[in-house]
């Protein structure tokens, strides 16, 4: 009798056991993680075919990054400006040098003389030792710098607010370049969002993003488009969304590497623009908001992860002799 | 003279008077804050949103008092509209196949290379956020979800707001009832100003 009473006792916890797993799976509670018959869905566009991807993840720095910075490489060191301060970083992450800057710079360019830190709306000009040479005057209320190179002695800015590039002579404005006309593009630079970059490439030919044609164009000093590529597609190949490539920078023979937001990955691309290879697949940035920044040291692809807050080093595997 | 004795009558006594006028105070209070208070609505914070579908399932009308909206002074240039087209299109017409609103509502309207403007067909429109997933993955954000103030009944609790995965769905003054983007410099803090 008592055997019993256990045995309808047990039979019924189970069935209210399985009452609220059941309540449980079928309640709309907010936490409750419901399939959305609405989904987005880009999964397949993430997946990248394995043998494309020529770069491994050899190493990650971890930095501390405020909301804005600048990454660039000179001489096999990486440079990077963020948080108040700027530093000059060896691949295996040993700090070189460091000195104070203004806060919130957003790019940087060096040379062998200077270094070039751009602001929201101006630049400042520094000596290697941290000595500050020169700075500009506020350029516009509505600028919005998000690029910095040096070309033929000037200094130029990409300024995302006013769609233009704007190339500076001893910090006074000698150039101004608002993108091309033409019978296909009626308009100049289309920057939808500020991810407007521009480089100079070991030929000395300045690039810049056209992010809202997913275009790349190379321009003279007078303002004259005098190449460009574009790719648009979800595929790897292209380029989708409003505003990428978000980031590019050159390899030492003129390829393209680039980043791209909203889908973040980085490819390699050929100087007419065909897609060569895949350095970063979409999985290696699973969650982040922002574009990585790009810069190379020789063929190895150094990436600023803002999310992350950490600098990603990409060799190619071949170099390692791990296929 | 003899002190009188505070006894527990006069205790109980004093003690319900003063209730008493606690409660009368208390009910005055609250009849003149209920005066002055603006009446509120319920609005989504479109940076709050994920997208997550419900308002489209949960709000207790037949179809949803969410909509989209497209905060044209925010963006429109997109040729490759990830909030319009299907993600993988080979063409960018406005063929109803490469359309990604499941109900097609949303109407492109071109303006000026390459600037398009996006109509919201209201009455299709379910609320179900899949154009603002793909707008606010790809683009700007210009397409984002708002509740609608001539269709919502403003509930004492509003049913979507109780499912939320991000707790999106709050109240507003009635005399502000839209949280719409393009004031990037506000709230939002800026897209224009989150880059490095």
């Amino acid at each position: 009798m008592k055997n019993k009473q256990i045995t309808y006792f047990l039979i019924f916890l189970v069935l209210v056991i399985v009452v609220v797993i059941a309540l449980n799976f079928t309640s709309n509670r907010p936490n409750n993680s419901k399939e959305n018959p609405y989904e987005y869905d880009i999964d397949e566009y993430k997946m990248v075919d394995p043998t494309l991807i020529h770069y491994k993840e050899t190493r990650q720095l971890k930095v501390k990054l405020d909301e804005h910075a600048g990454l660039a490489t000179f001489n096999k060191i990486i440079y990077l400006a963020s948080n108040s301060k700027l530093s000059a970083i060896t691949a295996k992450g040993k700090i070189i040098t460091e000195f104070a800057i203004q806060p919130d710079a957003r790019a940087i360019a060096i040379n062998n003389e200077n270094v070039v830190v751009a602001y929201k709306q101006n630049i400042e000009t520094y000596k290697h030792n941290g000595t500050l040479q020169s700075k500009t005057e506020v350029l516009s209320d509505s600028s919005v710098f998000t690029s910095v190179a040096l070309w033929n002695n000037k200094i130029i800015v990409a300024d995302a607010g006013k769609r233009r590039l704007y190339g500076f002579d001893e910090g006074k404005l000698t150039m101004e370049i608002e993108g091309v006309s033409g019978a296909k593009n009626l308009h100049g630079f289309i920057i939808p969002s500020p991810y407007f970059e521009i480089a100079v490439n070991s030929s000395n030919e300045l690039w810049a993003t056209n992010p809202g044609m997913h275009a790349l164009q190379h321009y003279n000093a007078n303002g004259d488009l005098l190449q460009e590529w574009d790719k648009i597609s979800m595929e790897i190949e292209g380029f989708t969304g409003c505003c990428n490539p978000a980031q590019f920078t050159f390899l030492p023979d003129g390829r393209f590497v680039t980043s791209e937001k909203g889908m973040p990955r980085i490819k390699i691309h050929s100087k007419t623009g065909e897609l060569e290879s895949v350095v970063a697949a979409p999985s290696k940035f699973e969650g982040n908001q922002h574009a990585a920044e790009v810069a190379t040291l020789g063929e190895i692809i150094v990436a600023l992860d803002l999310d992350r807050e950490m600098i990603r080093i990409f060799e190619p595997k071949a170099s390692k002799g791990e296929e | 003279m003899e002190k009188k004795k505070y006894t527990r009558r006069d205790f109980i006594n004093s003690g319900a008077r003063i209730s008493a006028a606690v409660a009368i105070g208390g009910l005055a209070a609250l009849t003149l804050r209920n005066f002055q208070t603006e009446e509120m609505v319920w609005q989504i914070d479109p940076f709050k949103c994920t997208q997550c579908g419900r308002c489209a399932s949960n709000c207790v009308l037949p179809i949803s008092a969410v909509k989209c909206v497209h905060a044209y002074d925010l963006c429109g240039y997109c040729d490759l509209c990830g909030g319009y087209f299907k993600p993988g299109v080979k063409d960018l017409h406005t063929g109803a196949e490469n359309q990604l609103c499941p109900t097609a509502a949303i109407e492109r309207k071109y303006i000026e290379e390459p600037y398009f403007e996006y109509i919201i067909k209201e009455d299709l429109c379910i609320g179900c956020g899949k154009c603002v997933a793909g707008c606010t993955s790809f683009g700007n954000g210009s397409l984002h979800l708002q509740i609608r103030h001539d269709e919502c009944d403003n509930c004492n609790e509003c049913a979507i707001a109780r499912v939320c995965p991000s707790d999106a769905i709050k109240r507003v003054p009635a005399s502000t009832p839209y949280i719409i983007k393009g004031d990037f410099i506000a709230e939002d803090k800026g897209k224009w100003e989150n880059k490095a």
